[in-house]
């Protein structure tokens, strides 16, 4: 990315074609996430947002849980010794359906100003590899 | 983005494609393919001219295939923003592993251009994604 400093309220959006619902499904079940999220298995449940990498797992409060249409929930960087010492960040995802059959989603990363070196982590290219990997695998059945 | 208040003056998307950055390239330039995912806008860039017929136009700067294209934007398609002055766009494509480009594009020059700067924050990613479906798909968002 071009920009120097990383913003502390960070927006991406894309639009995909499928409907909320699958969206919802592959941002919030393990089986999906962890062919598009770096390999992490996430998982909702009782509350929290529950991440597995490896021989690493980490936990964040739900803040908001409406499916098929809003998911906000803490972002601890659980998958890095450096980051998951810095303050949880907030991150909110909001799925609208828009005509023929196509979805934007829309990934909100604030709450960042005790997060900056994952602020940096996360900048630009970081969430949109996700995003992209996501739109890709909902659209063509595989992954980048 | 409706959650922004005010438009930024420097606009950056990014998105990863699974294609080359030829094919990528040719997905910019050529109308075949910009009408399947430009708002249905056939545009035509040389390495003189951005060329989207009555929906805006632009003159090029820079015209370095599969890698850097940068040229100067006018939104004809409404009246407010074809008032104003010109903005700038830079397409960047970057190689990546696996058979994966990164694109991103840069929209500057926005400031004495306020009403341009409101109406590309959302059609940029429609944009973008609808590029991306087309190379992995075969299809636009819209068809």
């Amino acid at each position: 990315m071009s920009t120097a400093i990383a913003r502390t309220t960070q927006v991406y959006s894309v639009y995909i074609k499928a409907t909320p619902e699958q969206i919802w499904e592959a941002i919030t079940t393990p089986e999906f996430t962890e062919r598009y999220f770096h390999g992490v298995r996430m998982e909702i449940r009782d509350g929290r947002r529950w991440s597995t990498l490896r021989d690493l797992a980490w936990d964040e409060e739900v803040l908001e849980l409406d499916p098929p249409h809003r998911l906000v929930h803490a972002w601890t960087s659980g998958y890095d010794d450096e980051l998951r010492a810095e303050e949880p960040s907030r991150v909110a995802w909001t799925l609208e359906p828009q005509d023929n059959g196509t979805t934007l989603l829309t990934v909100v990363h604030d709450r960042l100003e005790g997060a900056p070196k994952t602020a940096a982590s996360v900048f630009g290219v970081g969430w949109m590899f996700v995003l992209s990997n996501l739109k890709t695998l909902l659209e063509t059945g595989e992954p980048l | 983005m409706s959650t922004m208040a005010t438009a930024l003056t420097t606009q950056v998307y990014s998105i990863f494609i699974k294609a080359s950055p030829e094919q990528v390239w040719e997905a910019i330039t050529t109308p075949e393919f910009t009408e399947k995912y430009f708002y249905g806008v056939p545009v035509t860039i040389t390495a003189e001219t951005f060329d989207g017929g009555a929906s805006a136009q632009g003159a090029v700067v820079e015209f370095d295939p599969p890698h850097k294209l940068v040229h100067s934007w006018r939104a004809l398609y409404d009246t407010e923003t074809a008032a104003e002055p010109e903005s700038r766009v830079t397409w960047e494509i970057a190689a990546q592993d696996g058979g994966v480009s990164l694109l991103t594009v840069v929209h500057d020059r926005l400031d004495e251009s306020p009403k341009t700067a409101e109406s590309v924050a959302g059609g940029w990613s429609y944009i973008l994604s609808g590029l991306k479906s087309v190379l992995e798909t075969g299809k636009g968002l819209a068809g």
